[in-house]
């Protein structure tokens, strides 16, 4: 079976949030070293593009593999409700304590869409802006949860 | 070069193209008969026609744009569909 013919379907949704790029770990000035201008105490925004892919069978009856409906709403509850026009550091718990980096905010999407049960999320990709993106594929222990 | 992409370009124009372009493709493709157009089925015929006609490398990956914000891959089990911009 290893030969077998794969489909995923991928999926982008957009959301916009500011972040501020700080950890109490690191001083005043380290913080001001290693991050830069994304320092800046009152944060910033970005226009967030993030790429849900999903693999499954394909139903022979809907030719889907997922109904993208509740794919589209299922993203809209677990996540854009919650991170769009938000400030990530201070309105989502996970960045509370962790630094609201892409590749951080990758596997947070990725954990908040994990149990999408209609199909398998393969991975999470975030452009932050048109020059850099970002990947989350899981662990093994997550990527095989079906 | 992998394959020439003349060659490539060729393979598309005889396979997809001709079989797809400004067609109807629930009623006009045949390979599609009794199959629903998703993006996914799209993508898993345009797989079907162009794999044994590519001789020379492998066909590695389909990915079919339905529109920017929706698009299936194809690939053989083992490759991966990530990693690509």
């Amino acid at each position: 079976m290893s030969n077998a013919l794969k489909t995923e379907v991928g999926r982008r949704y957009r959301f916009s949030a500011s972040h501020r790029l700080h950890t109490s770990q690191l001083s005043e000035e380290e913080n001001c070293r290693i991050f830069g201008k994304c320092n800046n105490p009152y944060g910033h925004g970005h226009n967030y593009v993030v790429e849900v892919s999903v693999s499954g069978d394909i139903d022979p009856a809907t030719g889907m593999i997922a109904n993208l409906a509740d794919l589209d709403a299922f993203v809209e509850r677990q996540v854009l409700e919650e991170l769009d026009h938000k400030s990530l550091n201070e309105d989502v718990p996970a960045f509370r304590e962790k630094v609201p980096t892409t590749e951080n905010l990758c596997i947070e999407i990725y954990r908040r869409l994990k149990s999408f049960p209609q199909a398998k999320l393969e991975r999470i990709r975030i452009q932050e802006t048109g020059n850099n993106s970002f990947e989350y594929a899981g662990d093994n222990l997550e990527g095989n949860h079906q | 070069m992998v394959l020439d992409l003349k060659e490539l370009k060729d393979i598309l124009e005889r396979e997809v193209m001709q079989r797809m372009d400004h067609r109807h493709l629930n009623y006009e493709v045949a390979e599609l008969a009794g199959k629903i157009p998703t993006c996914e089925n799209v993508a898993l015929v345009i797989w079907q026609l162009l794999e044994p006609k590519i001789k020379q490398g492998r066909l590695h990956r389909v990915r079919l744009y339905e529109s920017p914000d929706l698009f299936a891959d194809c690939f053989r089990n083992g490759a991966s569909a990530a990693g690509k911009a």
